[in-house]
């Protein structure tokens, strides 16, 4: 896996070397992430892997891309890169239909523009059929009202893609996707959630009789929900490649913890129940690496079975929590010290284990096919 | 009707591989399916063996003019993973301790008298073989075995004790390992096929197990046992060196077959659950229940990504070392599991012995202390991993 050019290795650690500096703990992102992207795409890093004119059709890179940043000292610019390029831009870019859209995605891979996705809703998470946002025709406009909540990047956000209800029939063909200027009369960007990890990275908004030219609609109209499902599986990877990043990146702080630290006049690592303990670990993160590359390979042959992208991802948020929780007992006294990694982590990794869904809506998907 | 169905295919399983799979699940059809069951006490395995080769899927992975299908290893990959689909942990078992383990082993050192002699003949089922490695005080660490081979003349004399070795009571040869006195270790193990009949060689009582009962189980004893040298495999010294790489080659073999073990018995479950209901709807409805068998189905992914990307390494002569232990734990841990909730779910009924979750139960519980226990595999990885 990961058999790439090593140039687009190297320079993107080069690029990721020379930004470290500014990604402090509990600093907004608006205040590095144009920055930060505006570069990774003058060194033609951002969008390598999508289809081309963009890139070079090998999506590798984009797997590359975000398992690498995950393995950072702070999650939060993997999280905003991710949700930017390869979950808001990249649906933008594969429905996009004139020429305003088109300039939103030139604009985005650029970096002047942060995307954001918008589906969570106070009230309905992942089950999205739930959801009340709605858009209306009225005089040959859209007009938009309703609340988005807990959306990555939204604070800072120059657009988002909003999915909203368009028929008020319960029928998965009543949403629509809509892309939303954050500076449009009547929307209203809240401030950041005061989260747990990621900091300054989730918000909210509200809709007010928000009205938008015919443009704005992405794809077609009752399409909305059918276009994000199919593009959900996709974002699990992605999510899954973030999950590799950071379970490769805590067992290897977690091995130099136990290599380093002593007890009972030996090393940590050195005890047989703590050895296991991190071999069982190692195992799986193993296994987990093995069915990811598996997956891609098969996406490269033009399929991404939704059961298997689902299972990953639940497997996947079962060993980041447990590495996580591994990383900071093993870690004693000073893992639970805000600074130290493993209490960053503990924070950050239940997050990551939501994204692209709970573990419940996971385990919902594959039971579907495997008990149907 | 066995079948194999694959939602991913690795790179290695080409379209030759899975045509391969259906030969050799259409010759299990016939030969293994009519009388596969957990309750049987014996079988005819030289008989089994001949009727497999009849069907031209023995020796898949040898590629030598005699014994060879030229199949490779994609092949044999195949023939693991049906024998784990044939509901007899007992029929699996023996057949890979024949065929993937002593054979492969013959094949690479035998000499060619040989190869002429017995494996060409075990291949055809006029032989069987045990696999004798085991001892009173060296299971999985084989460094501690005490059975001595000294070198008197053309002969072996050999002495010590096997335990626990399948087969054992109606193998022709056993295939032994001892320590060279004088020689010190990695390079101090030889290995033998050593008759059933040669003299000095002492077969126990046969020994009742939990599971797999028609693979018959007893100890050797070795009083003085005189064998040829023309019996000895491969240079005396290299023993222990071949049956560690085995081992790790094994232990991808023995994944393959436990994970289709618990991906048929998962299938069986999901059949009952759909079947049964409680409270005016099938179990198989029920949230709780559901998601209990999608988390099974997540860990069978898990353990089956593993297997299958350490066999494409094994094939393409990559490292596996870390990857082969790996799969080996989560396939048997699994198996253990998978089988454990299907008791669970099958209620009462299957906690029968003539019921097939049972079988499974039994069978499986094996995985995970032999071919290297759990324990061993953990060792393995963090050595691999150099921690």
């Amino acid at each position: 896996m990961f058999d790439l050019d090593e140039t687009y290795k190297a320079n993107l650690d080069k690029v990721i070397e020379k930004h470290r500096g500014n990604w402090q703990h509990e600093q907004t992102p608006a205040t590095y992430l144009r920055e930060f992207i505006s570069e990774l795409q003058e060194n033609n890093l951002l969008c390598r892997g999508w289809t081309q004119p963009f890139g070079e059709d090998d999506f590798n890179y984009q797997y590359y891309l975000h398992y690498t940043l995950a393995q950072q000292s702070t999650g939060s610019p993997g999280l905003c890169v991710a949700s930017h390029v390869d979950i808001a831009s990249m649906l933008l870019m594969k429905n996009q239909s004139n020429e305003v859209q088109e300039e939103y995605v030139n604009n985005a891979l650029n970096g002047q523009t942060i995307l954001a996705l918008a589906m969570t809703e106070p009230t309905a998470g992942s089950d999205l059929q739930g959801i009340e946002f709605t858009a209306e025709e009225r005089d040959g406009q859209w007009c938009l009202n309703g609340s988005k909540y807990g959306i990555t990047n939204l604070p800072f956000a120059d657009a988002v893609i909003v999915l909203a209800r368009t028929k008020k029939e319960k029928s998965p063909f009543s949403f629509s996707l809509f892309l939303v200027p954050t500076d449009s009369d009547g929307v209203e960007i809240h401030p950041a959630l005061d989260s747990m990890g990621y900091e300054g990275c989730l918000g909210s908004m509200t809709a007010n009789n928000v009205l938008l030219p015919k443009e704005y609609l992405l794809g077609k109209l009752g399409m909305g929900l059918t276009t994000l499902m199919k593009h959900l599986d996709k974002e699990r990877l992605i999510v899954c490649a973030r999950m590799l990043g950071a379970s490769e990146y805590i067992l290897s702080s977690l091995i130099t913890e136990c290599q380093s630290r002593q007890t009972f006049d030996d090393a940590l690592i050195n005890h047989q129940h703590i050895n296991f303990r991190v071999a069982e670990l190692n195992a799986s993160v193993l296994a987990f690496r093995s069915a990811l590359e598996l997956l891609i390979h098969s996406e490269h042959r033009g399929k991404i079975p939704t059961e298997r992208a689902a299972a990953l991802k639940y497997s996947g948020a079962v060993l980041v929590n447990e590495l996580s929780d591994t990383y900071m007992q093993l870690s004693g006294g000073r893992g639970y010290m805000y600074g130290h990694p493993a209490e960053r982590l503990y924070r950050e990794m239940p997050g990551l284990a939501l994204a692209g869904g709970s573990k419940e809506i996971m385990l919902n998907i594959v039971a579907d096919v495997v008990c149907a | 009707m066995l079948e194999s169905n694959h939602s991913i295919t690795p790179q290695w399983m080409s379209q030759d591989c899975l045509a391969w799979s259906k030969r050799i699940n259409n010759g299990f059809d016939e030969v293994l399916m009519p009388i596969a069951t957990s309750n049987v006490t014996k079988y005819d395995y030289k008989g089994i063996i001949k009727a497999l080769h009849d069907k031209g899927i023995t020796g898949l992975r040898f590629d030598d003019e005699r014994d060879g299908l030229k199949a490779g290893l994609p092949a044999q990959a195949m023939f693991a993973e049906a024998l784990g689909r044939v509901p007899c942990g007992a029929l699996g078992m023996s057949l890979t301790i024949h065929l993937d383990m002593v054979a492969p082993m013959v094949h690479q050192l035998g000499n060619t008298r040989q190869l002429k002699d017995i494996l060409h003949h075990a291949l055809r089922g006029r032989f069987l073989f045990s696999h004798a490695v085991t001892e009173p005080n060296a299971g999985s660490d084989i460094r501690m075995m005490k059975t001595t081979a000294v070198k008197k003349g053309d002969e072996w004399i050999i002495n010590g004790t096997k335990k626990m070795i399948s087969l054992a009571p109606i193998a022709d040869y056993h295939f032994v390992l001892a320590t060279v006195e004088g020689k010190a270790p990695p390079f101090n193990m030889v290995a033998f096929l050593i008759p059933k009949h040669a003299p000095g060689v002492v077969v126990g009582p046969l020994q009742r197990t939990l599971g797999n009962q028609a693979c018959p189980v007893a100890d050797i004893e070795f009083h003085n046992a005189k064998v040829s040298d023309s019996l000895r495999l491969g240079q005396a010294g290299m023993g222990f060196i071949l049956q560690m790489q085995q081992f790790v080659q094994e232990r991808i073999l023995s994944s393959l077959r436990a994970n289709e073990m618990a991906k048929s018995c998962l299938s069986e479950i999901i059949k009952h659950l759909k079947a049964r209901e409680v409270a005016g709807k099938p179990i198989a409805q029920i949230d709780s229940i559901r998601h209990r068998i999608a988390h099974l189905t997540a860990e069978l992914y898990q353990s089956q990504s593993a297997t299958y990307v350490a066999m494409g390494r094994w094939i393409n002569d990559d490292d596996y070392d870390s990857l082969s232990a790996t799969c080996k734990l989560l396939s048997s841990r699994l198996a253990k599991q998978v089988t454990r909730e299907a008791m669970q779910l099958g209620g009462v009924g299957h906690y029968q012995n003539a019921s097939v979750f049972s079988g499974y139960f039994r069978d499986a519980r094996l995985l995970s202390i032999s071919t290297g226990s759990d324990e061993m595999m953990l060792k393995s990885i963090a050595s691999s991993e150099q921690y």
